[in-house]
């Protein structure tokens, strides 16, 4: 739009000569409602990869096909991720109402609705937006706050930050969940960063999505999407059951996001089933480069089949092969290969010194220390400690302690024999009157452990004495499967998870303030630990966190999509939801039904170590202390008995 | 924060004083650019693969606002039978979501920016100044351009920019504007789905940092014609920015 201003009025008389100026002011805000620039609030009106946003002949309603990740970049590792997706696992209860991701929400199907926030001041602090599937909202914080640390939560929506740069709101995104970049388990990882940039031009909206995955691959993945701005704000309705569609022709003000949860869509064999593709299997390789006749490969996701010059290998593979691609096989090979090298990128444990203190939810604290996390009930009565920490730290545990609580510490929960987790208990445990400040009288906090704990730590070691000074033991060791105590007004559960890490494992499970503390058994930092030593399996860690699961329940998503719900806190990384605990339970399952596959085929451990079993999760939970080589180690010592 | 009026007017009649008249006034679009386009540049096809990297089957025309007509017409295609120009596929509408590298440059004069293709060997030419379309008409039609400033910069400038204008444009950043007529039928894709004489194509080109620092533009294309579609049509198109131009790959208009 052309705007004649007084200025101008003034240049024109003074100089005559000069030129309309044929620039114009940007209309930069994006609030409203954005619709599909064709003809649909919520679904249809795609007009770019309308096939695999729509209706390609995917799984369920539509969507992607099969094992076609056409234009991505994927690494080895992330192409071994696709490759093991199967759709079935929407099925699965705790799949089934899971959001898109913030790397793909503004692919699904939706009218997002756009508001600004202003504090008292009439100064901006966020845009706010509802309205993409499952209406998973999500904030753009204006105000120059910062990320939050690592360890904290990460959720559908992430944490993302914006500043206007000219014409366009550039967003960071950050603090994601384990998601996808197209619905049929392409991978986004739990470390990817997003660039948002949104643009409007008029009516128009543009949004482009950067995704930058160190994990699953090789280089930042770019798509664009466009809206309109909507005439009227839609009407959303929801339909009346569980997971329940609008029919395909429904009007608008017909139309769902949905309200979820999970249910038996589907009985399975497994009473916990994670459906999965073994390397190799995913009977769908293929069939979309038959279908478009190219190479197998284009559909594989290199990220060289993206650009211009893989047109000339396209036709160079179609003069070699005219009629039909799956006979003629791929440039890269004929068949589905399996992993051909693991994917560096370990991530070692968190340096920094310290600990920091985090409110989890209802009366339970996570302490963040350099090797692991503990957990801090507090109310009323006092203060209750899961896990006690790494030796020669008792000080810096009994200070962040009092950072949140002055009132005694009671109670103490070993969660296993580790050395993070009872690592000062001589120290905790031996405080008068419970006192943090070393300055009270009466009775020592108890400590309460599975009975095992007890045994470990009184075991004689090599020289004959004790590996662990008798300060050290339970002082409240309990038999069994369960123990249960109720202070500070809230029951607690300490559940026995035999031959998981070890099998002295505990999880405890706050009632009221519905978090689970998960010891050794989870981790966001690194693959499942197993004492062998000490009876750990992956076969019972597999069971510990499927026991996790049955006692976690997500929101009921009704109007708008609730990130929270059970939270557990894990051995070491961040805060966990659900989900995130539903994605390490299907690694381990998955990992796991790997190995047994491989042992039952009776290939040796070498053989095993050489098709590289984990390559899609090993740049992500690999750590120095317990590399993939040494799990594999543990699960084919386990699993070929 | 925005300019006030006045400030305006002080800048201008400073920039009156330093730069006199006779200095070349169509250069100013080219310096007072808020974003720089210029360089080469390849498309990165993440979305509609197989709409783009190959050519679609007859009959393939999902995710298009078509009616009737145009759809009977796509419809009817078969590429054996197609013996028209194959350029045809590489006029304005479509022509950025072509594979393909580009390369933009001012041309003399700064009132002028060329986008040219390899692939097809298409130019195009964008022109600046408010000037009303002119010429015959041709697959890339003709195309008028203008900047849309970021937010804090006041349009409204004097006909040769000075130095402090040219930094304040390029601090506000911005969009660059082309709307494209005068076209000469042609196909959407090159399965046969038609555009008409009556298409006109409104482009924005957004300069845009990938995490890793790279520059990208990214071009939102709004194809409007009354004689085929039933709604406007409406893309983006992903372009990287090369670091030379030895990936330079000229090749002539192809039907597949």
């Amino acid at each position: 739009m052309r705007r004649l201003s007084v200025s101008l009025q003034v240049a024109i008389v003074a100089s005559g000569v000069v030129l309309l100026w044929a620039g114009a002011a940007a209309q930069g805000d994006i609030v409203g409602v954005w619709q599909q620039p064709g003809n649909g609030l919520l679904r249809g009106g795609q007009y770019e990869d309308q096939l695999e946003r729509c209706c390609g002949g995917g799984a369920g309603m539509g969507g992607p096909a099969a094992a076609d990740y056409l234009g991505i970049p994927l690494n080895e590792a992330g192409r071994a991720r696709a490759l093991a997706h199967d759709d079935s696992l929407w099925e699965v209860p705790e799949h089934q109402c899971q959001p898109h991701a913030a790397a793909y929400a503004y692919w699904g199907p939706g009218a997002p609705t756009i508001s600004a926030v202003f504090n008292d001041s009439q100064q901006l602090v966020a845009y706010h937006i509802e309205g993409t599937f499952r209406r998973l909202p999500r904030d753009i914080w204006m105000d120059g706050r910062p990320h939050p640390p690592e360890y904290a939560r990460h959720t559908w929506a992430g944490f993302t930050t914006g500043e206007w740069k000219g014409n366009t709101l550039v967003a960071t995104t950050t603090h994601l969940k384990k998601g996808w970049v197209r619905r049929n388990g392409a991978p986004v990882s739990d470390q990817a960063k997003l660039l948002t940039y949104y643009s409007r031009h008029g009516d128009v909206l543009t949004v482009t999505v950067f995704v930058d995955d160190p994990v699953y691959f090789t280089e930042p993945y770019i798509k664009s999407t466009d809206y309109r701005l909507a005439a009227t704000v839609p009407t959303a309705q929801f339909a009346p059951t569980g997971n329940a569609a609008a029919p395909a022709n429904a009007a608008v003000t017909d139309e769902v996001y949905f309200r979820c949860y999970g249910t038996e869509q589907v009985i399975f064999s497994d009473e916990h089933p994670v459906p999965n593709w073994l390397p190799g299997k995913n009977p769908s390789v293929g069939e979309k480069a038959a279908k478009i006749h190219v190479p197998i490969e284009a559909t594989l996701g290199y990220a060289e089949t993206a650009y211009p010059e893989y047109i000339e290998k396209i036709k160079a593979w179609r003069a070699q092969h005219p009629t039909d691609a799956r006979e003629a096989g791929a440039v890269k090979g004929t068949t589905q290969a399996e992993p051909a090298r693991p994917v560096p990128g370990a991530r070692g444990d968190e340096a920094a010194a310290g600990i920091s203190a985090m409110h989890v939810q209802g009366n339970v604290w996570m302490l963040v220390t350099p090797s692991g996390n503990l957990a801090l009930q507090v109310g009323p009565e006092g203060a209750l400690l899961v896990d006690t920490g790494r030796g020669g730290t008792g000080d810096a545990v009994l200070a962040a302690i009092r950072q949140i609580t002055p009132l005694p510490l009671r109670y103490i929960i070993n969660t296993s024999a580790g050395p993070t987790e009872v690592g000062n208990n001589a120290v905790l445990g031996a405080l008068k009157g419970g006192a943090t400040d070393r300055r009270g009288s009466g009775p020592t906090p108890a400590v309460i452990g599975q009975e095992n704990v007890l045994a470990h730590l009184s075991t004689p070691a090599g020289d004959g004495k004790p590996g662990f000074p008798a300060l050290s033991w339970p002082s409240d060791p309990y038999v069994g499967r369960k123990r249960s105590i109720r202070y500070n007004g809230e029951a607690i559960d300490i559940i026995h998870q035999p031959n998981a890490y070890s099998d002295a494992d505990s999880i405890v499970y706050f009632r009221k303030s519905d978090v689970i503390v998960s010891g050794e058994i989870l981790s966001t930092k690194r693959f499942p630990l197993v004492d062998r030593a000490h009876g750990g399996t992956v076969t019972g860690v597999l069971a510990g966190l499927n026991t996790m699961l049955d006692i976690a329940v997500p929101a009921v998503i009704v109007e708008s999509f609730d990130e929270d719900g059970t939270l557990i806190i894990p051995s070491s990384g961040r805060v966990c939801d659900r989900d995130d605990l539903t994605e390490y339970r299907d690694m381990v399952h998955i990992a796991r039904s790997r190995m047994l596959n491989m042992v039952s085929g009776r290939r040796s451990l070498d053989e095993i170590k050489v098709g590289h079993p984990l390559v899609d999760y090993d740049g992500r939970y690999r750590i120095p202390e317990w590399t993939t080589s040494m799990l594999i180690d543990a699960m084919y010592a386990e699993l070929s008995k | 924060m925005r300019r006030t009026r006045g400030t305006t007017a002080a800048i201008l009649a400073t920039a009156l004083l330093v730069e006199p008249a006779s200095a070349s006034a169509q250069a100013v679009y080219q310096r007072l650019a808020p974003i720089d386009l210029t360089g080469t540049w390849v498309s990165v096809v993440t979305e509609d693969w197989h709409l783009r990297m190959i050519t679609p089957k007859p009959g393939e025309f999902e995710g298009l606002p078509l009616n009737d007509e145009a759809k009977k017409l796509a419809a009817a295609w078969t590429p054996s039978r197609d013996t028209r120009d194959a350029c045809q596929s590489y006029g304005a509408p479509s022509i950025m979501r072509i594979p393909g590298r580009v390369k933009i440059s001012w041309q003399t004069g700064g009132s002028v920016l060329q986008i040219q293709t390899d692939a097809g060997q298409q130019t195009r030419l964008l022109h600046f100044g408010g000037v009303s379309p002119r010429g015959q008409v041709g697959w890339q039609g003709y195309s008028v351009a203008s900047w849309e400033y970021g937010r804090g910069f006041d349009p409204i400038v004097p006909p040769a920019a000075n130095a402090p204008q040219e930094t304040q444009a390029r601090a506000a950043g911005g969009t660059l504007k082309v709307v494209t007529t005068n076209l000469k039928p042609g196909y959407l894709r090159k399965n046969g789905v038609p555009f008409s004489e009556q298409a006109r194509v409104t482009e924005y080109l957004e300069l845009e940092l990938d995490p890793r620092g790279t520059p990208w533009f990214v071009v939102t294309t709004i194809l409007s014609d009354p004689k085929y579609l039933l709604r406007d049509f409406v893309t983006s198109s992903n372009f990287k920015k090369e670091p030379d131009d030895s990936k330079w790959h000229p090749t002539a208009c192809s039907v597949d």
